[in-house]
């Protein structure tokens, strides 16, 4: 079997594919074509959790990071209206040319994960050293219940600050 | 499929394990409960009292189970997350004292302010449990956490009051900069794990059979990120730069509580990290440990030489005080870390006592200030004369002032010959030398700051004309300062009585 069919080479693809997209966020100089960008980022580290055998880190990163925060940035990124600096320094989108990247990257990660589940012999070999659900939950719900707790805790600390900054100026009465 | 009948039947937490974790355990329902009486009524001086009364039971909780014998030895192991024992709980108990000096602080803070306030004390219950979460934690998971609470809980803190000028800078600055510094950390302990494939501090990452590999150097790269993101927290030399910005935009009471609480919960994690993992037989990182120190020492003491803002002043001066701290880190072997653990509980300790007795005169100049102008900085000026108004609170701060620059009969003397005798032990010729120049640069800006409360000057008298030279100063903070006085002078005079209840 040649390198590129077997785990390893496809981990290494999927990881090269999360440094380019990485580094056109950072490179990139209008803000929504980097976030999206960044959407490949996160599922190329999503197929990376896959090839190592933790499908539900791949669910959750694919569920939270690239599903609810960055629809959340985009949301945000909108919303302030950036569109004055936008449209002084960064580069007008000329046709198809700006989301061709993106969607070239985010083929070839199609491509991969669809050789992995079509070929049996890749999937025999990830079935034998899955992480699955289950036992995450079992050690979540066991040796580290106190981190599950302690989490809880940093959810509410959050909350409560961020609640703080945001609620609307001058609401309450001088005690 | 059946889970396997080992994992079912274990019992999570035994009565034991719970009885060494109950003050933390306190804490959290504390914060429970807080949550509670703000649904049902929003009162700031209920939620005040209730505070102190959770953090006061929390405080006797944990004296009580260190005069027990439940901590002796090498502590109670809690799962694989959190280990107990004596040292971290000690640390504890100076958190909590801050934590209710800070609470009783905020009262006079808060009344002049147009807010609703139960949020603030909730978050201070957060910050103490996150730094409660760090003195224990044994395992990178739960030391990520507590100084993810910690941090986060502060952050919503140092902006509290919205309508201050640096208020939201304040904020965005340390929310930014403590999510790069926790980012460096994850990554450290990432790279430690790549080479230990475990995440608790028992497992040292110096025998595991990869450290021969040539892949090492992740190991000794995971434990500088991993370093540098602590070394933010303390506000360490090349990691300083965001403190006396920070220390001046937020409230006085939550820089008390940054300069304290949450300093000592990060040195404790820090030992506690070391001491475990052995990295005092990593040549390299002692290495790095003297250059920090050193710089620390010397960045700190240079730049507070020119500072006229006393809170500015003070986080120039924390800067350097952790600068010497880590002298403590530079243990030749393990049977002296409990000597090490001594001295750093004791310098702590003194570290502590003398930031809240001048934060809490701080504080009421600027309450006295509040009443005549805007302006809400104070400097060294306005502290000019103060001896002639304010006798109790000018000895306080001189007394203060001399700890910390180390002048005998104080604690800082007690503390600074702690570690200069761990220098000794260890033969670090340089950390000696950069104890000595860095204290005597120290005297260069802690002299001027006494000998101004005695100046006297023409604005003084103008001052008395006005009728508002006299300081306003409440019964109960008379006492409190008194009482703070009279600790400084009796642990300065006997330390026997801090140390052998360190030591016991």
């Amino acid at each position: 079997m040649s390198l590129f069919a077997s785990i390893e080479g496809l981990f290494y693809l999927a990881a090269l594919i999360a440094v380019i997209a990485s580094l056109k966020v950072v490179t990139g100089k209008n803000t929504v074509h980097a976030l999206l960008y960044l959407v490949i980022s996160l599922l190329a580290v999503a197929v990376c959790f896959y090839l190592m055998g933790a499908p539900f880190a791949a669910g959750l990163e694919v569920i939270v990071y690239a599903g609810a925060i960055l629809v959340l940035f985009v949301f945000a990124v909108m919303m302030f209206g950036l569109g004055v600096d936008e449209t002084m320094h960064a580069p007008q989108s000329k046709g198809l040319s700006l989301w061709f990247g993106p969607m070239l990257l985010a083929a070839l990660l199609l491509i991969e994960l669809v050789f992995v589940i079509d070929n049996s012999e890749l999937k025999l070999q990830l079935s034998n050293k899955m992480v699955d659900a289950k036992q995450v939950g079992i050690l979540l719900y066991g040796p580290y219940l106190l981190a599950v707790e302690i989490a809880s805790f940093l959810l509410l600390a959050g909350l409560v600050a961020g609640y703080h900054y945001a609620k609307p100026e001058h609401q309450g009465r001088r005690l | 499929m059946s889970t396997s009948p080992e994992i079912t039947n274990s019992v999570i937490l035994s009565t034991e394990m719970f009885i060494a974790l109950s003050p933390i355990l306190l804490l959290s329902f504390g914060i429970v409960l807080s949550l509670l009486l703000i649904a049902w009524r929003r009162s700031q001086k209920m939620i005040a009292l209730f505070t102190q009364f959770i953090l006061v039971i929390t405080l006797l909780l944990t004296i009580h189970l260190l005069s027990g014998d439940i901590l002796v030895g090498s502590g109670t192991q809690i799962t694989t997350l959190l280990n107990v024992d004596r040292f971290s709980y000690l640390s504890f108990v100076l958190i909590c004292i801050s934590a209710f000096v800070v609470v009783s602080l905020s009262r006079s803070v808060l009344k002049s302010e147009v807010e609703v306030h139960d949020e603030y004390y909730l978050l201070i219950l957060l910050v103490v449990l996150g730094a409660g979460i760090l003195v224990v934690s044994d395992h990178f998971a739960s030391l990520f956490l507590g100084f993810e609470v910690l941090s986060i809980s502060l952050v919503g803190l140092v902006g509290y009051f919205r309508e201050h000028e640096h208020a939201v800078e304040t904020g965005f600055k340390y929310l930014i900069l403590s999510a790069t510094a926790s980012s460096f950390m994850l990554l450290g302990i990432a790279f430690i794990y790549s080479q230990t494939g475990n995440l608790s501090f028992a497992v040292s990452s110096n025998v595991m059979p990869w450290s021969a590999q040539p892949l090492q150097i992740f190991n000794s790269v995971g434990i500088l990120l991993l370093f540098s993101g602590i070394a933010f927290k303390l506000s360490l030399a090349p990691f300083h730069f965001w403190s006396p910005d920070i220390y001046q935009g937020s409230p006085t009471p939550i820089t008390l509580l940054m300069a304290t609480v949450s300093k000592v919960a990060m040195f404790t994690v820090l030992i506690k990290c070391c001491f475990s993992q052995n990295y005092f037989n990593n040549e390299s990182f002692i290495e790095i440990i003297t250059v920090v120190a050193l710089l620390s020492m010397l960045v700190g003491n240079i730049l507070a030489l020119k500072q006229q803002n006393i809170k500015r002043l003070m986080a120039y001066s924390s800067i350097a005080h952790f600068g010497y701290l880590l002298i403590v880190l530079t243990v030749s072997s393990l049977q002296n870390t409990e000597f090490a653990w001594q001295g750093a509980l004791f310098y702590l300790s003194a570290y502590l006592l003398a930031n809240i007795a001048i934060f809490t005169v701080l504080l009421i100049s600027e309450k006295h200030r509040d009443n005549m102008s805007g302006d809400r900085d104070i400097h060294i000026v306005d502290w000019h004369g103060m001896f002639w108004k304010n006798r109790l609170s000018a000895v306080l701060v001189i007394f203060s002032v001399l700890a910390l620059a180390g002048i005998p009969l104080t604690m800082g003397f007690v503390g600074k010959f702690y570690l200069l005798n761990q220098a000794v032990i260890f033969k670090s010729w340089w950390l000696i030398s950069g104890l000595v120049i860095g204290s005597g640069i120290g005297l260069a800006y802690y002299l001027p700051l006494i000998f101004a409360l005695f100046k006297d000057e023409k604005t003084l008298e103008n001052q008395v004309v006005d009728g508002s030279g006299v300081y306003l100063v409440t019964t109960g903070k008379q006492l409190f300062m008194f009482t703070l006085l009279i600790s400084s002078l009796l642990f300065g005079i006997f330390p026997d009585l801090v140390s052998q209840f360190i030591y016991r």
